[in-house]
């Protein structure tokens, strides 16, 4: 008879002694295996969450950027090119041009072929008297289109004013009762109307658009511009930045606005949608960081405690184990056992509760972590590290807390036994 | 074989001596079967277990072989033990949960002695109890119990039995046999010291030991 042996049978004589102490180390244990795997569903969880969520965020960007590209190549933006001593904040104020520049520069950049500009449309505007009409006008003379670098691309963009022409707007034909083919005096000179817009509800109603060279005749500003629009520009997403070295290479002395279009918004809310859906994505984030945060913060109360109750209850019941079995203690050392042999008897009871305990308490905290989480699998259940854990928690839990009582068998006095039984 | 020389034990308690057991003399020799007689509380027991080296004595000393059995280191003595004394008492101590087989062989894994199995069913069968080799202890009656720690304390073929009122709780048919188990042992070569305060008992010993109440008067018959 070996004293494995003898240690089954005395575990199966008293059962309650040791199911009572295998429940609470079945607890302990499962207690610790659940918040782990808990944790470490929550982690997965997360993780699947903030892939999905990227996967997500990358398809929808990626639509967007393609959306984008089509409308980009649509629509295209828009620049207004003028003189850089031009102080903005005069411009934005009176809408209004008050420098110039030579007019060639309209030629030029339309010679240096840039890809990425459409239709470059040089003009010379002022705000002037009308005498003859008594009445503060815009008089903008446009050359119609300069020849641009991709024939291709290049769609009709506006017609030339034919010279002795005129183009009214639409406050001015309203209220002076002009009509195509009438003819109008300005400044001296006659011009037939060629047609009269339709209302736009800005200062294109009060302007009149004549031929170029006419206007810098009438304005005194032979071979100058103001301004030269720059329509329809294309570039790869929003980067309009190197559209305006482009351009400032090729023009010294000017100054590059980007005019607000359908497109920047678009891209402008793209670049808002990334960020809304940055922002979703950190507040997930820092939603899954809490919650972990907060069970980790319980489960380092509770599973110390747990094990400390356990430890506890598992030392008075390897007590009572001692105090029932002082006669077999007495009869081993009147057969001469040793103490290692006596304490042996104990450890050996403590390590196979250890075992089974680790055992069924991992399949206890795993299984109910694995049920409570709709997302896992039954085979999830299988974690070696965390089985490891719980063997190696399990049989130091067992074996602090019957090492003293095992102890204190082996030292009671055998005599002092034998005698009293 | 063992010599008890003036050996003494006392006790405290709640500040009074109590002496357990006066000085005594005892010389154990090969093939004596030995009585020590005396009334309850008269340091029988005690004699017993500081015999065999279980109960460090407060005097004298314990010579085996010429050798002091308490200068011996604790696990030597444990060892010296196993190999030479079989202790038997009067409440038996069997282990409640082995069969009788399992409990005759108890002393090996105390001895750590291998290979006793067919020696243990010898026993077993020797001592009548062939149909109770599987029982377990609660299914037998007083007399087989005190065989089986008979045949327990056999195992290892001690060259001492240390008897205690083995026949305390024995009806006179079951005493007897138990008695007649002793003298085999004895005429096989073996010694015991049989500490009762049965007179039946004690006239079967070679000598009788008396351990006096008074705790004051030792002598021999």
């Amino acid at each position: 008879m070996g004293i494995g042996r003898l240690v089954i049978k005395e575990i199966l004589h008293r059962r309650i002694n040791f199911f009572s102490g295998l429940v609470s180390i079945i607890l302990s244990i499962a207690v610790l295996i659940g918040v782990l795997f808990t944790l470490a569903m929550l982690d997965q969880q997360t993780a699947r969450v903030l892939a999905e969520k990227e996967k997500e965020t990358v398809a929808r960007m990626e639509a967007l950027q393609d959306d984008y590209r089509k409308i980009m190549k649509l629509l295209g933006f828009n620049l207004l090119i003028i003189p850089q001593n031009q102080k903005l904040a005069d411009y934005f104020e009176e809408g209004q041009v008050r420098e110039y520049m030579p007019a060639y520069y309209a030629e030029r950049l339309a010679d240096a072929r840039l890809v990425t500009i459409q239709h470059i449309l040089p003009s010379l505007q002022e705000r002037i008297y009308w005498p003859e009409k008594n009445r503060t006008i815009i008089l903008i003379g446009a050359s119609g289109e300069i020849a641009a670098a991709d024939a291709r691309l290049r769609e009709p963009m506006l017609a030339a004013v034919p010279r002795d022409h005129a183009v009214i707007g639409y406050e001015l034909a309203r209220s002076l009762r002009l009509k195509p083919q009438d003819s109008i005096t300005l400044l001296g000179h006659t011009f037939t109307v060629q047609n009269c817009n339709e209302e736009r509800g800005s200062k294109d109603d009060i302007s009149i658009w004549i031929d170029l060279q006419q206007a810098q005749q009438l304005l005194k500003r032979p071979e100058q511009i103001n301004a030269i629009l720059a329509l329809k520009c294309h570039c790869h997403g929003n980067d309009i930045d190197q559209v305006r070295r482009d351009i400032a290479a090729i023009l010294p002395g000017v100054r590059v606005i980007e005019q607000t279009s359908k497109v920047l918004t678009r891209a402008e809310a793209r670049d808002r949608a990334k960020e809304e859906a940055a922002a979703a994505l950190a507040a997930e984030i820092a939603n899954k960081k809490r919650l972990r945060s907060e069970l980790e913060r319980f489960s380092s109360l509770l599973t110390p405690l747990v094990f400390l109750v356990s430890a506890i209850w598992l030392a008075l019941l390897f007590f009572v184990n001692v105090r029932d079995r002082r006669s077999e203690v007495g009869l081993l050392r009147a057969c001469g056992a040793s103490d290692r042999k006596v304490m042996s008897l104990f450890l050996i009871k403590g390590l196979i509760m250890g075992l089974l305990g680790a055992l069924l308490g991992y399949l206890l905290g795993a299984v109910i972590a694995v049920m409570r989480n709709p997302d896992s699998r039954l085979i999830d259940v299988v974690n070696i590290p965390l089985l490891g854990l719980a063997l190696i928690t399990a049989i130091i839990l067992s074996l602090i807390a019957s090492w003293i009582p095992a102890f204190y068998a082996a030292r009671q006095d055998p005599a002092l036994i034998l005698r009293e039984e | 074989m063992l010599q008890l020389q003036k050996i003494s034990k006392i006790y405290w308690k709640q500040g009074h001596c109590i002496i357990a057991l006066p000085p005594a003399d005892l010389t154990v020799g090969e093939g004596e079967f030995i009585a020590v007689r005396g009334a309850s509380g008269s340091g029988k027991t005690t004699l017993l277990l500081i015999a065999g080296g279980l109960l460090h004595p407060d005097s004298g000393h314990v010579l085996v072989q010429g050798k002091d059995l308490y200068q011996m280191e604790r696990g030597d003595r444990a060892h010296w033990r196993s190999r030479n004394i079989g202790f038997v008492f009067q409440q038996y101590h069997l282990m409640p949960y082995l069969s009788v087989l399992d409990n005759v062989l108890v002393p090996q894994l105390a001895a750590e002695i291998g290979g006793l199995e067919e020696r243990a069913v010898e026993l077993i069968h020797h001592f009548g109890l062939a149909s109770r080799q599987f029982h377990l202890p609660f299914e037998l009656s007083a007399g087989e119990k005190q065989r089986v720690a008979l045949a327990r304390a056999l195992l290892l073929k001690p060259r001492i039995i240390l008897a205690d009122e083995i026949t305390g709780n024995l009806d006179p048919h079951n005493a007897g046999i138990v008695l007649r188990f002793l003298h085999e042992f004895v005429d096989q070569g073996g010694s015991v010291v049989l500490a009762t305060h049965d007179a039946g008992a004690a006239a079967q010993a070679h000598r009788t030991l008396s351990l006096s109440i008074e705790k004051n008067m030792i002598g021999t018959e």
